[in-house]
């Protein structure tokens, strides 16, 4: 019999992990265990759900303690179509532990609703999740006003740490500084719409991105390196990132990232000038 | 044929844009005869070499070659800058998965050996202070360890077939004879690939 002591509330994410195999993403891991202890009525981790969520430091630590410390669930960094991402996948220890936990300490009731939401939200990808989650728990109408208020100041400070910061061989203060400027544009584009529901779902989605990156701003001190392995920051932020860019396109608040119209974000001449430096210049002569 | 990391970099600098809703296509020096070249390896069924040291290099280098094109033109948008980027890594991925050979073994010892030997002869040297001024963060005279390793895996696949080796780094152009003589691997200026694809053609018939 193994014994190994995991929290109380660390059932949830295993459970999870072991009814469906596998988990794509970080964000999918923090969304479905959120819905599975809000509509399960289910105690387990804390959850902040105004600036920065719904998001769990605890699931974090959590998820990085069982993969990289006790050995219960496998984490990979998988190449995605933009930007890497996370995939967590139960080992054979963890799914003989968290059997062996939920005999021992999960009611059956609290089982079965546990189990029927992971089935129910387990089929969805992230993107569906975070919609539905935004859409029906996050910014009421009331506090966008506050909130867009907020997330513009921040995404300011943003844009002149990470400008102050910029390097043309660092690619996490080249991403940066692209996810800053693209979330304003598209916050302000919201903000004319007048559209409650989109208006949530977007300062929903761009408060935790942005969250996100002040922590990771707030936690780096040498502006002379680039501060983090190019798969590392892509992997911690990318699930939002592809989000938003995803969910702006569909609704045509912004073109996401790849399919922007140019002429919002740069003028006929500026772009005149880039063709004209491409036509004189060989890619070889810049990569020295 | 080898394709170096500049030559599968220019290939990759190619990106189709919108500007207020009428589309363009942005592209560099060469693109156009990369990909000519291209088509014509792939009517000929001509194998393509893209090892994994050129892939890495040129996957890592693409965010900055972006940022200095963008520098230049005195353009900030870093939106801009990330939606281009997606482009050209995605047709720089997509032409590496075309290649048949992808880990390779690399001949160091037999390139590093012939650098260094350049060093020692005062014309040959003189191209090496030369190079060292067209690009200046080189600390030394000699190129980087992943040029050697790339013409090394070109060495090693040349044992077995004939290897013609693309490219538009002058750490290989400047020296395209002496490599030819001592390594055997043809070196193929980039922007003279379309008479090599003609002199391939000629010698078909």
């Amino acid at each position: 019999m193994i014994k190994v002591k995991i929290p109380e509330r660390g059932w949830i994410p295993l459970y999870a992990l072991q009814i469906l195999g596998k988990i794509p993403t970080a964000t999918k891991m923090q969304k479905l265990v959120f819905l599975v202890q809000t509509e399960g009525k289910i105690d387990g981790y804390r959850f902040y759900k105004n600036h920065y969520g719904p998001f769990s430091d605890e699931l974090e630590v959590d998820v990085r303690s069982f993969s990289q410390s006790l050995g219960l669930m496998q984490t990979q960094i998988v190449e995605g179509a933009h930007y890497p991402y996370y995939v967590y996948q139960p080992t054979h220890k963890g799914q003989q532990v968290i059997g062996q936990f939920m005999v021992e300490n999960v009611p059956d009731d609290v089982r079965e609703r546990a189990e029927s939401l992971i089935k129910k939200y387990g089929s969805k990808n992230y993107k569906q999740l975070l919609e539905y989650v935004y859409k029906k728990y996050v910014i009421p109408k009331e506090t966008f006003e506050e909130t867009y208020s907020h997330l513009t100041d921040d995404l300011s400070s943003l844009n002149s740490i990470w400008t102050n910061w910029y390097r043309d061989d660092c690619a996490a203060s080249f991403l940066i500084l692209a996810v800053v400027e693209y979330c304003s544009k598209a916050l302000s584009k919201v903000k004319a719409t007048n559209e409650p529901v989109l208006q949530g779902v977007c300062a929903s989605s761009i408060s935790e991105l942005t969250g996100k990156i002040m922590d990771l701003t707030a936690h780096w001190k040498s502006p002379e390196e680039c501060p983090f392995s190019f798969k590392t920051i892509f992997s911690e932020i990318s699930d939002q990132i592809n989000f938003i860019d995803h969910f702006c396109g569909r609704q045509g608040i912004i073109g996401n990232i790849a399919e922007i119209d140019f002429s919002d974000f740069i003028n006929e001449e500026e772009l005149r000038r880039l063709e004209d430096v491409l036509a004189q210049t060989r890619p070889s002569e810049l990569m020295y | 044929m080898f394709f170096e990391t500049t030559a599968c970099v220019t290939y990759a600098f190619h990106a189709t844009y919108r500007f207020a809703g009428v589309p363009g296509v942005l592209k560099s020096v060469g693109n156009e005869i990369v990909s000519e070249f291209l088509g014509f390896c792939k009517r000929e069924k001509i194998s393509l070499c893209i090892t994994e040291t050129v892939r890495e290099e040129g996957l890592s280098k693409l965010p900055e070659i972006v940022n200095r094109y963008f520098d230049r033109a005195r353009i900030r948008s870093p939106t801009v800058r990330e939606s281009v980027f997606i482009k050209l890594r995605t047709r720089y991925t997509q032409l590496a998965a075309l290649s048949k050979f992808d880990i390779v073994e690399s001949d160091l010892a037999k390139v590093s050996a012939l650098y260094t030997s350049f060093l020692k002869n005062p014309e040959l040297r003189a191209r090496l202070i030369k190079l060292k001024e067209k690009k200046p963060t080189r600390k030394g005279l000699l190129p980087s360890q992943t040029d050697i390793q790339i013409l090394g895996e070109a060495v090693t696949l040349n044992l077995k077939n004939r290897v013609c080796f693309v490219t538009d780094d002058d750490d290989y152009i400047f020296f395209k004879n002496e490599i030819k003589q001592n390594l055997g691997v043809d070196i193929i200026e980039l922007l003279e690939l379309r008479s090599f694809a003609q002199t391939l053609i000629s010698r078909h018939k």
